[in-house]
């Protein structure tokens, strides 16, 4: 897929009006694909796309955020890829659970956008 | 009229007020939330908890997103009661506060 020059972010949620969120949130600054479950993604991912950064939701059908950050963290293509997971899950548990995984950060909804875009931004900086 | 029981005002400071914006969220919101408080209200009646709190976890956002006050923290306590698989009186109660004024918010936002 051809890239238009600026970041390309993966918000990967199963709540359409999430995605429709995040898409308001981040489409001034970076191209934004939305997939609806880890399964898709990691489908998307493996047909040659490589973003640069990766917004995931936990609670998702079929493959489940803890799944698809262990699956990209194990591979070697995707190792790398920043990760934030984005998730309505308040638990200390779940937040060391996924950075124990690789999450490379964790936000709970409900979310500032303007701290998202900022983690965001710090991400891609520090691997670009 | 009652009085609104939602309010915009994030999706407004989100998009710096794009009413197609807020339109295209309210259509969302009405496309999708009323079958998740079907299923809610299911899993309690099966008492499916596990669903329960899944379906409560899913909901919690939205509620929050469209300003839903006077439930905000009642679907939290539903997450949590439902995921600790106590399918009792105050989880019956907070789930009837849940149901009114979510189909009072479909309502409102129908006509809005």
């Amino acid at each position: 897929m051809e890239k238009k020059g600026r970041g390309e972010i993966l918000v990967i949620d199963d709540q359409p009006i999430m995605l429709k969120l995040l898409e308001q949130i981040l489409k001034d600054r970076y191209d934004v694909v939305s997939l609806e479950n880890g399964r898709e993604a990691l489908e998307w991912m493996y047909s040659g796309n490589i973003p640069d950064l990766v917004v995931a939701d936990l609670n998702m059908p079929e493959i489940d955020g803890f799944e698809y950050i262990q699956k990209i963290r194990e591979s070697g293509f995707f190792y790398d890829v920043p990760l934030i997971v984005l998730s309505g899950e308040e638990s200390s548990t779940e937040r060391i659970k996924c950075l124990k995984l690789g999450a490379n950060d964790y936000l709970i909804k409900p979310f500032n956008p303007e701290e998202l875009r900022l983690r965001i931004d710090n991400l891609i900086r520090l691997k670009g | 009229m009652a009085d609104r029981v939602y309010d915009l005002i994030q999706l407004e400071e989100l998009s710096g007020g794009d009413q197609d914006f807020i339109n295209m969220m309210v259509d969302t919101f009405l496309e999708h939330t009323p079958g998740q408080l079907e299923e809610l209200i299911k899993a309690q009646a099966s008492n499916d908890m596990v669903t329960f709190g899944a379906i409560s976890h899913k909901i919690k956002p939205n509620i929050d997103m469209f300003g839903i006050k006077k439930i905000i923290q009642d679907i939290r306590d539903l997450e949590q009661l439902g995921k600790a698989g106590q399918n009792n009186s105050e989880l019956q109660t907070k789930l009837a506060n849940v149901k009114a004024e979510l189909t009072i918010a479909f309502e409102q936002l129908r006509q809005r």
